[in-house]
């Protein structure tokens, strides 16, 4: 363990921790854009700079490992105007379309912009045009020039999922996000969900709602057993979106499938079954779940008495989640009294 | 009285353009490129220069920023936008459309770049934009003022850094390293292998110039670049991928190589790729020259070395081992075969003596270092017997202990005549040695072998030494003691203390002239030797140089492969402009070993694994094993990326390099 001493707050911390993490640890909130816990800190949106004791150039907090000893300060009218020239410097490119931004309400950039008071555009570029190459995906737009270049969402690609199908191409000014080539995206929507800014939103379904619109459903995936945890995006009783905001909340923190995060437009659906059928008179017909639940016990209980238990068998699926899985199997042996129970996804 | 008009150089400011020069002592700068070209004027990273008012600072700054715009990396905002604004600002003052704010702005963000961009491309060239707003403001000023146009001049560019112009190959290390940090390791290797074809022989034992020129060493250590070269050349063999190497079809000219040891083979690499038919000459049975048989396998194990070389042959090259030329194939074989250009990459293949009475009595227990290593690489039988003394302070002295040890001596001495300070021997290596159970005798050295009546070596006389004034080289001069001498016993001794040239295949009359230490001799960086009608003979490493390193070998077969190219197309032979500038970048040392970093000491250099010392004295199995992912990670995460950008304006009949729109 080493000692820091931030803004005169003195802490404990383990050796190899950064000075962001020391910072966390004292209480004491350091601005960050390209920073994500979740990533490998790059230090490259400079937002993040302190003074360092000793040291002649401030750092970046989030990629400089704090030494024992170290005194940090992490607040200062020049550290504030170093800060807002970032701010500005961003607001070059990034254009202030924030009215029509998906992201608006919920954007980093937008929130810093606003806590440093960058109110107008002090640098300037010559006007240019530029034709990006997007990187398509059936369920990820891409708006390159709102783009900050963080760098959060190529990390998140091949540091999460493992893919690396996006990088930086090109350099300096002109550089941009695109496809890695012979690099198949998954279209998991992992850099949609770390994006910063309204770069990278989700084009499943064509309702937009500002975010405070919509009421936040925390629950967890039905596609397979893992429990992934997710948010529903509920506006007047209808689904319009999945989103993930805790990435620190197992078992999934923040990440999910194409399915979890894109397949849900069947709840929407007008062909989904909202209520049991029953088949009366060769017909399927709505009917309360007691009247269901009741006649499948009874067909079961005739079975069973006429033909014996294992004359039943279960099967169970990965969808339900283990301790559904739990009590069918428990159902089966200790109820229906048969060994006859499988799952799809035992072999 | 300086020859420059201004000067903000190595932080002394000179300015003589009202008549007086301020400032103190000059900072010398080179005034002309190493080709000859003049220079009007300079800006890099510490600052500018003009000697000739023909240069414009304002406009030097409009294209050192436009090379900032190309160059940036993108990944910082100070640096990736800034560069932009910047570059806008002083190009409308340059056009006669600057804005009262442009200067403020270019201050105002040269600062940042300086104190914030996250490279040392951005910080070092925040200071060229600084001086020109602190000394030439007023100019500025009058440019906006009076819409005037700034005359656009004729510059060289050069993207440097401290590691990559101490490499005698320029590797691109921060990018090869930066790719590394980012999980990208065979789009590293592919970077590396640009300019190196061996990747996986120099990661394991190069003597890296790079780390001695390592920005980070000046906080906490340098960047662990050697071995970093070795995990992604690992990588690449232990997951069996297939290398990233072009398919040429050789459909140019034919071409000889003689000697594939790395120079041979780093020339056949860029000629074949270049569309050459080429052919190398190999005495030896294997390809690697003195990387094979004078590197010991616990160091480079023999089937990396053959890989590289298979891969080089997979490009199409013919390599004849077991023929010697001189003795399987002749001189005229090769200057009247067909070939219309030959590479002479001989090495300096021949151990030299002890020049100590005794040597040539000796029947028994006495070998020079290069033909002791060569005979166990090659599993001929060499001489083993109790003890062995080795004289030498070098890496050749170091492999011969390290290697009498495993052949089965039980004591091994190595016999040095200054101290362990000024051992030319990498300090690594004499950790190793030492751990293995080395000993080590400094400030003696051998006075005469003593035998027995049949010729065996039954110890060898030393005499002690003291260190008196420092010689040429800045070391020490050893001066023996008189009257000190006694013998040490031993069974054995190898002479380590050099190599010499064979040039013993070359005809009497063959126009390659060498010097009376048999080096060749060549036109500087054309690598030229002789033109025997019509056909080009090129040479370039340890036969051209004497003895150096495998770096500075491939280097020299590079260098040698593109000056063959432009003989063979353009009939003539000049340096090619970015080796030019790779010197003139020499001059100015990018690296200084006293600059105050500003960045804090909190990180260390990974550590190589060692495989434990019982174990790895028992034969020749791989000493050193390589860095796990979390650790080349790491340990490139540390690197400064220092890259450094020059500007130079050269004379307008030079052959400049157009920056303009």
């Amino acid at each position: 363990m080493i000692n820091v001493t931030i803004d005169g707050v003195r802490v404990e911390v383990p050796k190899g921790a950064t000075i962001l993490e020391a910072a966390q640890e004292a209480g004491i909130r350091i601005p960050t854009l390209c920073y994500l816990k979740k990533l490998s800190p790059i230090g490259s949106c400079r937002m993040c700079v302190v003074e360092v004791e000793g040291c002649t150039k401030p750092v970046t907090a989030c990629d400089t490992p704090a030494g024992d000893g170290m005194v940090v300060t992490t607040d200062s009218e020049e550290l504030r105007e170093m800060r807002r020239d970032v701010l500005r410097l961003l607001l070059v490119r990034h254009p202030l379309d924030c009215p029509v931004c998906d992201k608006g309400g919920e954007c980093d950039l937008q929130d810093l912009v606003y806590e440093f008071g960058v109110t107008a555009e002090s640098y300037r570029t010559e006007p240019f045009e530029r034709d990006v190459p997007r990187y398509v995906s059936p369920f990820i737009r891409q708006w390159p020039d709102r783009c900050v270049l963080c760098g959060r969402c190529v990390r998140a690609c091949k540091e999460v999922k493992g893919v690396g199908c996006i990088q930086i191409v090109d350099n300096g000014f002109y550089s941009y996000i695109g496809p890695v080539p012979g690099v198949e995206c998954i279209s998991c929507g992992e850099c949609l969900s770390v994006c910063p800014v309204g770069a990278l939103t989700d084009s499943v379904h064509p309702t937009k709602a500002r975010i405070w619109q919509a009421e936040r459903v925390p629950t967890t995936c039905g596609y397979c057993g893992v429990g992934c945890q997710l948010e529903l995006n509920v506006l007047n009783g209808e689904v319009i979106r999945v989103t993930t905001t805790d990435f620190d909340r197992a078992p999934n923190f923040g990440s999910l499938c194409v399915k979890g995060r894109f397949g849900w437009e069947f709840v929407n659906h007008p062909d989904r079954l909202e209520k049991p059928l029953v088949r009366k008179d060769g017909e399927l017909k709505e009917a309360t779940w007691d009247e269901a639940l009741g006649l499948v016990a009874r067909k079961l209980q005739e079975i069973k008495d006429e033909h014996g238990a294992d004359a039943v068998g279960g099967l169970s699926s990965a969808r339900c989640t283990n301790e559904e899985n739990y009590l069918f199997q428990k159902f089966m042996r200790a109820v229906i009294g048969t060994n006859n129970v499988d799952h799809c996804a035992r072999l | 009285m300086a020859d420059r008009i201004f000067s903000s150089w190595g932080g002394q400011v000179l300015d003589s353009r009202q008549g007086t020069a301020k400032g103190a002592d000059d900072v010398p700068i080179p005034r002309s490129l190493p080709s000859g070209t003049p220079l009007l004027g300079l800006m890099g990273w510490d600052g500018l220069a003009v000697w000739d008012g023909r240069a414009n600072p304002i406009d030097m700054a409009r294209a050192y920023a436009e090379g900032l715009v190309r160059y940036s990396c993108g990944q910082c905002v100070p640096c990736r936008v800034g560069s932009k604004v910047i570059f806008d600002a002083l190009s409308r003052v340059c056009e006669g459309r600057g804005e009262p704010g442009d200067v403020a702005t270019v201050e105002r963000l040269a600062e940042r770049l300086r104190n914030q961009a996250m490279c040392d491309l951005g910080r070092s060239c925040g200071k060229a934009f600084s001086d020109l707003v602190t000394h030439f403001r007023a100019e500025l000023d009058e440019a906006i003022g009076k819409k005037a146009k700034v005359p656009r001049g004729e510059y060289r560019l050069k993207v440097t850094a401290p590691c990559k112009s101490a490499c005698p190959a320029h590797l691109d290390i921060p990018t090869y390293v930066e790719l590394i940090k980012k999980g990208r390791f065979e789009d590293s290797l592919e970077v590396i292998r640009q300019d190196n074809c061996l990747p996986g022989t120099v990661g394991r034992v190069c003597v890296r110039p790079c780390e001695f020129n390592c920005r980070r060493q000046n906080v906490d250590g340098p960047v662990q670049i050697k071995y970093l070269k070795r995990f992604v050349a690992d990588y690449e063999l232990d997951r069996n991928r297939p290398p990233r190497l072009p398919k040429p079809t050789p459909d140019k000219e034919k071409v000889a190589i003689v000697g594939a040891g790395p120079a041979g083979l780093s020339c056949a690499y860029y000629l074949a790729q270049l569309g050459y038919d080429v052919t190398v000459f190999e005495a030896l049975p294997e390809p690697g020259g003195m990387a094979a048989v004078g590197i010991p396998d616990y160091r480079l194990p023999r089937w990396i070395l053959r890989r590289e070389a298979d891969l080089i042959a997979d490009l199409g090259v013919t390599v004849r081992y077991n023929t010697e030329v001189g003795r399987d194939v002749t001189w005229d074989d090769l200057v009247k075969g067909g070939f219309k250009a030959v590479f002479l990459a001989v090495g300096a293949r021949l151990g030299t003596g002890l020049r100590a009475p005794g040597e040539e009595d000796a029947k028994e227990g006495f070998m020079r270092g290069a033909d002791f290593l060569r005979d166990v690489a090659l599993g001929k039988p060499v001489f083993v017997g109790k003890r062995l003394v080795v004289v030498g302070g070098g890496n050749v002295a170091i492999d011969c202990v390290r290697t009498g040890l495993r052949v089965g001596y039980e004591k091994v001495t190595l016999v040095y005549r200054r101290t362990e300070a000024e051992m030319p021997a990498d300090k690594v290596e004499i950790a190793d040695a030492k751990a293995e159970g080395i000993e080590f005798l400094f400030l003696h050295n051998p006075t005469r072998l003593v035998l027995d009546e049949s010729g065996k070596v039954k110890g060898v006389e030393l005499i002690k030494m003291e260190l008196g004034e420092p010689d040429e080289s800045g070391r020490r001069r050893p001066v023996p003691i008189e009257g000190s001498e006694f013998v040490l016993e031993t069974d054995a001794v190898i002479p380590a203390i050099g190599q010499a040239i064979d040039l013993g295949f070359l005809p009497e009359d063959a126009p390659v002239k060498a010097d009376r230490r048999n080096q060749i001799q060549v036109e500087g960086l054309n690598k030229l030797a002789a033109v025997v009608d019509g056909v080009g003979v090129f040479s370039a490493g340890d036969c051209v140089t004497g003895p150096l390193t495998l770096i500075a070998g491939l280097a020299g077969g590079k260098e040698a492969a593109f000056q063959i190219d432009r003989f063979l197309r353009e009939e003539r032979t000049e340096p090619l402009e970015e080796w030019v500038m790779n010197e003139y970048v020499a001059q100015l040392k990018p690296y200084d070993p006293a600059e105050d970093v500003g960045v804090p000491a909190t990180t260390e250099p990974a550590h190589i694994h060692h495989v434990p010392v019982e174990e790895r004295i028992q034969d020749f199995r791989e000493a050193e094993i390589g860095f796990t992912h979390e650790e080349a990670i790491a340990d490139a995460s540390r690197c400064l990326r220092c890259y450094r950008l020059l500007l130079v304006a050269p004379e307008p009949e030079g052959r400049g390099l157009e920056t303009g729109n």
